[in-house]
């Protein structure tokens, strides 16, 4: 099936070239910082860790949210999905690759990595962050791969995957719960300390991977003669609607729990992200609130939830306003005021940015390669 | 492919992942952490230390050749004082109680030494993904293995007490004069005090507390009831930072 | 169209394709490829070859700079020779991770043969395990031994330096009579 990623339009070709150009300029900025060290990512002593592990975080989310077409088509037998839920499984892949190469570009060490393997420690969450992630990266290939290849030769899906399916249901909602872990449980970072981190990360997940979703669906369309349908547009849309609605109301009762008990060291994260942080901090957590409003009152209508054009512009608000707050806020936010109370101001570098920005551009080549491939086998399919 | 090629695969893989599951049980079961013998203390009394001298910190950072921040021969980019190591250095009172201290506090401008408190129930230990640092059974110090670090900085994010340094830089670049007695780190890991492991195996004091000209640091084992640090708590109040965390400092200040 | 068609295969009766491959649709348009896979595999491996050496230099055995005065090691030319890491490994392991310093070993004398005393039992020294301490003592010069070493057998890349020394610290050599 892969032959099918090597054929194609003059513009399929441009955006592969496009994509492979930005990723030479990363890879190059990458070898950089190998032989330099993170000095040269804005990173320091108290915010010590910034972009990238935040990139990681938010797409562990996009990751999981493939569970959202999974989950109604095969629990629930919403047929309307069909077409949907290998375009989800597909998502995943290149979302779990992403957070791993974040993972890689993050660490000092990057030539130790197998350490983590050969001295399992199984007390450190990012132990059972490693594991739930690459074991969600194989159940996402096999059985996306797997149903692919059923597809394009005409027969059923081998009974094996059904098991498998079943499983990545629950273990989407783990590898969430497990980097919410990772935060949540280290003593004295006042704004990571919440019991409802996990549920809060799920929740946001859940309107930002669907909604990006939708957006893909729509861009698929467009290039393809693959259609999910409109009926299934919609339902992500409601998807999305109610997940934001969740995710804004924890995040309410977060800003509750903080300002009604009034605990200074709870409060001055707040305070730096929304009032007190360098002007792009303050203005990105404003807009974060300003966007999660016009997505959920575009959403909330069905008038303009069930157009498909303003759902698209709900959907990229919801997707936009979730990476502001968790692919920025999040990690920043955490660090600061330090445990002495200081404030370091921590302002990403243009290297830094360069080598997120390939990552990205990593993930949408192996993304558009994979709904190459779908779309093609599956028009064939439709064809035939 | 065909059904016996196949088949070959998923056996072997799933023995494979059956073996390593194994493994981890293993390493998991073998790597309990036991009581520590001693019960290394460090306590610094706040009456005779001023932090007006830099003398505990010289000696620290010139016996672990531990790189200034902004040496005049250093080639590539510039170093932010923020991206620096510091193993012991001057906070103030104000900074390393911020949550005990309000604007009527006197001392809260005073300079203060801090430096990691090896504490007894470490946060930065248990995060740390490769065993790369522990708290040692035989004396309680918590310490780091610079050949295992991998330098994914969670440990820094779990130390309540901001007492971790990352090798943002090569740390050589940043050396005036290098002490041959001790190594230096590597680019891309995390580095503390050692409460002087190095020193104590050979029967000398921690560099700080011998270098201390105002006799202001008592330091041993608080399981010896006659040890520097026992007599310097039994006859004064002193206090830790953050115990509400239940981290357990072993670093005590004498007020 | 459909006459041209019809003319390349009134033309291919003459021609037997299954001997002429070159005609094949496929394997025609795959050509540049192939060609062009050839050469960056064999420019690959020749830049390999030629950044690790230079073609036409192949060096016999590295001139090694042995200890001064120091005649024995702590383990036999052989054993080191090819284990020398992995001793390494276990020193550093036992020494930072089980805190166990010191290490009993038999005697040799200038030959290398284990000393025994009158009763025929092994005589034991116990050294430090460390690098800096230990090995280094004696090999006082890592960049005409360790380097030059593992340059020759294409581990470290020219010009490189090894790991180890990213830490710990070279000693100045000593002066040499012979250099
Ligand atoms: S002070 Fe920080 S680094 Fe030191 S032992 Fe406690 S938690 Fe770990």
């Amino acid at each position: 099936m892969l032959e099918k990623a090597l054929t194609g339009s003059k513009g399929y070709f441009a955006w592969i070239f496009a994509l492979l150009v930005v990723i030479g300029v990363g890879f190059g900025t990458y070898l950089y910082q190998l032989n330099e060290g993170l000095g040269i990512t804005g990173l320091n002593r108290d915010v010590s860790w910034g972009l990238y592990i935040a990139q990681f975080t938010f797409l562990v989310g996009v990751a999981a949210s493939a569970v959202m077409v999974v989950l109604p088509y095969y629990l629930h037998d919403y047929k309307e999905f069909g077409k949907l839920t290998l375009l989800g499984e597909f998502l995943a892949i290149p979302a779990c690759l992403m957070c791993m190469l974040f993972i890689v570009v993050d660490m000092g060490r990057p030539d130790r990595v197998v350490y983590v393997f050969l001295h399992p420690t199984p007390n450190s969450i990012m132990f059972w962050d490693t594991v739930v992630l690459s074991g969600y990266l194989g159940l996402n290939l096999v059985i996306g791969w797997t149903t692919l290849s059923a597809e394009s030769k005409g027969v059923a899906p081998p009974r094996w995957v059904k098991p498998l399916i079943y499983l990545s249901i629950p273990w989407a909602v783990s590898i969430h719960t497990v980097t919410a872990f990772l935060y949540q449980g280290l003593p004295g970072r006042g704004f990571w300390m919440t019991a409802i981190m996990a549920p809060r990360f799920l929740a946001s997940a859940f309107a930002a991977g669907p909604s990006f979703l939708i957006l893909m669906v729509l861009l698929v369309r467009r290039f393809t003669r693959f259609d999910p349908g409109d009926v299934a547009l919609r339902k992500l849309g409601q998807i999305v609607t109610y997940a934001m609605f969740v995710s804004v109301f924890f995040f309410l009762m977060e800003v509750f729990t903080v300002f009604y008990s009034a605990i200074p060291e709870h409060k001055h994260h707040f305070w730096y992200l929304f009032v007190g942080g360098p002007w792009w901090l303050v203005g990105a957590m404003w807009l974060f609130v300003a966007l999660a409003v016009i997505g959920l009152v575009i959403l909330v209508n069905p008038r303009t939830r069930n157009n498909i054009p303003t759902l698209a512009v709900g959907a990229a608000c919801v997707f936009v306003a979730s990476w502001l707050e968790k692919g920025l806020g999040l990690v920043i936010g955490g660090f600061t005021p330090n445990p002495f109370g200081k404030y370091t101001v921590y302002t990403p570098t243009l290297p830094e940015v360069t080598i997120a920005v390939a990552i990205w551009c990593i993930g949408f080549l192996i993304l558009t390669v994979l709904y190459k491939i779908a779309t093609g086998v599956k028009q064939e399919r439709a064809i035939g | 492919m065909d059904r016996g090629k196949r088949n070959f695969l998923k056996i072997a893989g799933l023995t494979g992942a059956g073996a390593y599951v194994g493994f981890v049980g293993a390493e998991a079961i073998g790597n309990k952490p036991g009581k520590a013998k001693k019960k290394l203390a460090l306590v610094i009394d706040t009456r005779k230390c001023k932090g007006d001298c830099p003398d505990c910190i010289a000696a620290c950072h010139r016996e672990h050749n531990v790189p200034e921040e902004h040496n005049p021969n250093f080639k590539g980019p510039p170093v932010r004082s923020s991206q620096g190591i510091k193993w012991i250095w001057l906070s103030t009172f104000g900074g390393a109680f911020h949550e005990q201290v309000n604007e009527h506090t006197g001392r809260r401008k005073d300079p203060l030494v801090v430096l990691c408190n090896h504490c007894d129930n470490p946060p930065c230990t248990r995060v740390c993904p490769t065993k790369a640092t522990w708290k040692r059974e035989s004396d309680g110090i918590v310490t780091i293995d610079m050949h295992r670090c991998i330098g994914c900085r969670f440990c820094m994010a779990a130390c309540p007490y901001g007492s971790r340094s990352f090798n943002f830089h090569d740390p050589r670049k940043n050396l005036k004069a290098v002490r041959p007695g001790f190594p230096t780190r590597t680019i891309g890991v995390v580095e503390k005090c050692n409460f002087c492991a190095e020193r104590l195996g050979e029967g000398l004091l921690p560099a700080c507390v011998e270098a201390c000209t105002k006799k202001a640091m008592s330091f041993g084992d608080l399981k010896d009831k006659d040890s520097p640090a026992s007599v310097a708590l039994r006859s004064a109040y002193a206090i830790t930072r953050k115990p509400a965390l239940g981290t357990g400092p072993e670093v005590y200040y004498i007020l | 169209m459909a006459d041209d068609k019809d003319i390349q295969k009134t033309e291919e009766e003459y021609r037997p394709t299954e001997y002429d491959y070159r005609h094949t649709e496929d394997a025609r348009s795959d050509m540049p490829f192939i060609v062009l896979g050839v050469m960056v595999f064999v420019a690959l491996m020749l830049g390999a070859t030629v950044a690790n050496r230079g073609l036409g230099k192949f060096r016999s055995k590295p001139a090694l700079e042995l200890p001064r005065d120091a005649k024995r090691c702590i383990r036999d030319t052989a054993f080191m020779r090819s284990n020398h890491m992995k001793l390494l490994n276990d020193w550093r392991d036992a020494v930072v991770r089980g805190e166990v310093r010191k290490e009993k070993i038999p005697r040799r004398d200038a030959t290398g043969k284990v000393v025994k005393d009158a009763a025929g039992k092994t005589v034991y020294q116990t050294i430090e395990r460390s690098l800096t301490k230990t090995c280094l003592r004696c090999h006082d010069n890592p960049k005409a031994f360790c380097d030059r070493c593992h340059v020759y057998a294409g581990v470290t890349r020219p010009g490189g330096s090894l790991k180890c020394f990213h830490c710990h610290i070279m000693p100045n050599p000593r002066p040499r009579a012979g250099r």
